[in-house]
Parts: structure tokens; C-alpha cells; sequence
């Protein structure tokens, strides 16, 4: 039991926000993220289930994803095809049936954690976050990673339709254990030749990042023949650490190997 | 704080404090077939079904089920007789020191209800959050193809 002192439920995102801003508050959406934190000063939970963002919508060029769809949401849901099944088949390896039911999609991102599968996975596809602070505006997921946003709500997330192929790697301890490393990858041929790659690392164990050194590399270049050596540029440029699951050398060496299981799948 | 939870199709109003978890909520209310395991949304021992979908009541608020409908193992069986999924375990020998089992039933309902057919692979991936440290998974997954076959016989 968190021992806190309010469980608020507003019903207006606005409402929401304003809460969020008393001191000592913090947003719950899933609760999994929540439930298991050891911080004595919280003293106030602000449920954002009651504002509603539970949608998925097909927006033409894109794909609008409200904070509070659940993870086997998005997996259950019929349209939402995004470079064919990847989004799907990607979240698959996330946790467990129960963890999937529980996960929503802003809950996954908002906390920046380092071994979020979720964040790779949205930054290979290039997505954007709206987020309120107050007002609404957009920023993208990528900058969204690496910048501090402490009180803002993330409404939704936008995936746009783009054309590729994306594959999403991970290496864990065991089959719903957190990623000791994780990789997106998205690329678009023409012919055998690269027209577009991004590369896309988490679990490093720092919050997901792209490189780009990579995939400038592979932008032009003949995907069998430069594979090999996309797959040692990784090894070099990665900027990884050591935790309890892995040593540096250990997850650089597991960039190397998940980039090249990667760039195998997509040329399937 | 006071909630409403249907539980196992009873509607229950409840004094609960701000920060507290389903499970302690249910064990209090004499859920006992609700397994306090490891608290970090790992094993499944402690999985209920929320609105029909199995969810992990460790980490779940009791604040944020306020209207909902919670099913746990009790609702899945009555007191003299066990539902054909914990007979088809007991059969095959899936149930050795059974504290998994109560989790382990009510994510296995909720696969049936969803995949009334499913594979012996399928079986697996539903039901990989359920952790049983006895068995080996063999004789658990066997029992549920074959109560999945004799439940789609009838």
C-alpha cells in the first residue's frame, strides 16, 4: 500500500493538470508504474482514466492514439496496422497478458524509463506526442525523451502511415523480463538499395535514442553489402552503460548482434 | 474512502484507503484464493479478472476499480464442486503445491473466453505471466488444451 493521502479522479484533462500542480501530486493512469513506487513524499495520486483519451483513430495520414489506450488495446485493434503488423507483433514481447490489460500507452512513455520497449518501438515510427501543460501542443517523442517536462500530460500519440519495413529486437533475461538491451529498426528500399533508416536503442539502459551515425551510414548503400559494416558502426558509436543486467562491453556487443538480426528480418 | 466493486457479481461497497491495492482489498473481504506473492506484477499469483480481462491486483489501485467488475477464482467455482479447468489441472497433474493455481485458473478463463480454440502455443503466450515454479508448465498446458476441447464438446 503507497501511503498517500488523496486518490483524485477528475474528468477534464484541464482539471487533471491543475491537480497534477499541487505540490507532493502525481499522475496515475495504468497504475503498474505507480503501484510500485518506494517515494514517501507523494502524497496525492491524480487518475487521468476519468478524462477519457482511451481512442484509436485513423486520421488519414496518421494514426492518433489516446494516452489511455491499454497496450492489448492496441494490439486487439483491427485498423490499427502500422507498417504492416509490427506495432502489433512488436508490443507482443511486452510483459504479460495481465501487464498488457493493465500498461496504457502514455503511462509507458511519461516515466522516460530507460528499459521502456514502448518508447522504442513509438520513436522508430517517428511519432509525436500531444501534451497539455497548460495548453495543448506537440512535440515529438524524441525530443520529448530527452527533455524535462515535469507536470505536463501527454494526451496522445500520433504515428504517422510511412512507408518501410520495422522490426523491433530485444534481448532479456528470460521471455517478459525487462530488456537488457532493446532495438527498433525501420527502413525503406528501393530495390536492395537503402532509401531510409532509422535506428532506434533502449534498455542502453538509459531512455531510447536514436543513431544516427547508422543510419546516415545506411542511406544509399546496398543493404546486404553494407550490413556488416553497419553492424560494427553500432558496436563503436552506441553509447551504452553498466547496470546490474550487463556490463558496457556486454551491450555493445548485443547492438551489434540485435542490429544484424534486424536488418536480416527485414530483408525477408 | 468508499468504493463500489461488483465482486464475483455481488456489489460491495467499500471503506478503502487512498493508496491501497486490490489485493489487500480482497483478501480483507476474505478473498483468500487471491495470492499475495511478490507484489512486483511478476509471478500472477494475485491475478483477478477486471471487467473480464485478468489483471494483476498487486498493482492495481482499489480507488481506481470504483465501478467496476472484479472476478476472482471464488467466482470461477462453487465451494463443493471445481470448475472444469481446475479438474482437467488436477487430472493431469498441472496442481503439485497449488499456490499458483488460483491465478493461473482465472487467466486461463479468461483465454477460453477470448480463444475458445487455442493452440498449444497460444497457451503459452496468455500465459506466460503465471509463473509455477512446481511443475514446468508440461502438465499445465495439456490440462488447458484438453478442458478447452471438452468445454468446445458441449
Amino acid at each position: 500500500m503507497l501511503d498517500i493521502k488523496e486518490y483524485l479522479k477528475p474528468n477534464t484533462v484541464q482539471s487533471a493538470y491543475e491537480m497534477g500542480q499541487m505540490p507532493n501530486s502525481l499522475y496515475v493512469s495504468g497504475g503498474l508504474m505507480v503501484a510500485q513506487l518506494k517515494i514517501s513524499s507523494v502524497e496525492r495520486l491524480v487518475d487521468l482514466k476519468g478524462v477519457g483519451l482511451s481512442h484509436i483513430e485513423d486520421h488519414g495520414n496518421a494514426f492518433k492514439i489516446g494516452a489511455n489506450a491499454k497496450i492489448s488495446d492496441l494490439i486487439s485493434n483491427p485498423s490499427l496496422n502500422i507498417n504492416g503488423d509490427f506495432i502489433k507483433i512488436a508490443l507482443k514481447e511486452i510483459g504479460s497478458t495481465q501487464i498488457r490489460n493493465m500498461a496504457t500507452l502514455g503511462g509507458s512513455i511519461a516515466f522516460k524509463l530507460g528499459w521502456s520497449d514502448v518508447i522504442t518501438i513509438f520513436m522508430v515510427l517517428n511519432s509525436n506526442l500531444e501534451i497539455y501543460d497548460g495548453k495543448f501542443s506537440e512535440i515529438s517523442l524524441e525530443t520529448y525523451a530527452k527533455k524535462s517536462m515535469k507536470g505536463a500530460i501527454i494526451t496522445a500519440v500520433e504515428v504517422p502511415k510511412t512507408e518501410g519495413i520495422a522490426v523491433f529486437e530485444k534481448f532479456a533475461k528470460s521471455n517478459f523480463d525487462i530488456a537488457t538491451l532493446n532495438l527498433g529498426l525501420k527502413i525503406v528500399l528501393d530495390g536492395q538499395i537503402v532509401k531510409d533508416a532509422r535506428v532506434v536503442v533502449g534498455s542502453r539502459p538509459m531512455v531510447s535514442q536514436r543513431i544516427k551515425e547508422v543510419e546516415e551510414f545506411l542511406i544509399g548503400k546496398h543493404i546486404k553489402s553494407a550490413s556488416k559494416d553497419a553492424c560494427d558502426l553500432i558496436e563503436k558509436v552506441i553509447q551504452v552503460g553498466s547496470d546490474i543486467r550487463a556490463s558496457t562491453n556486454y551491450r555493445k556487443a548485443l547492438s551489434k548482434s540485435l542490429l544484424d538480426k534486424a536488418l536480416r528480418r527485414v530483408q525477408l | 474512502m468508499r468504493v463500489k466493486i461488483k465482486i464475483n457479481d455481488k456489489d460491495q461497497f467499500i471503506e478503502t484507503d487512498p493508496g491501497e491495492m486490490l489485493l489487500e482489498t480482497l483478501r480483507k473481504l476474505d478473498y483468500k484464493g487471491v495470492k499475495h506473492a511478490c507484489s512486483t506484477a511478476s509471478c500472477g499469483a494475485c491475478s483477478v479478472q477486471l471487467d473480464g480481462k485478468p489483471v494483476l491486483s498487486c498493482t492495481t489501485f482499489t480507488a481506481a476499480v470504483d465501478g467496476h467488475e472484479v472476478k476472482t477464482i471464488e467466482g470461477f467455482s462453487d465451494e463443493n464442486s471445481l470448475s472444469d479447468v481446475q479438474k482437467a489441472l488436477i487430472d493431469e497433474g498441472g496442481s503439485q503445491c497449488g499456490f499458483c493455481i488460483p491465478g493461473l485458473v482465472v487467466t486461463t478463463e479468461a483465454l477460453l473466453s477470448e480463444n475458445p480454440d487455442p493452440t498449444q502455443q497460444e497457451v503459452i503466450d496468455y500465459l506466460k505471466g503465471n509463473l509455477c515454479r512446481c511443475t514446468g508448465y508440461e502438465s499445465q498446458t495439456r490440462a488447458i488444451l484438453k478442458a478447452a476441447k471438452e468445454r468446445r464438446s458441449k
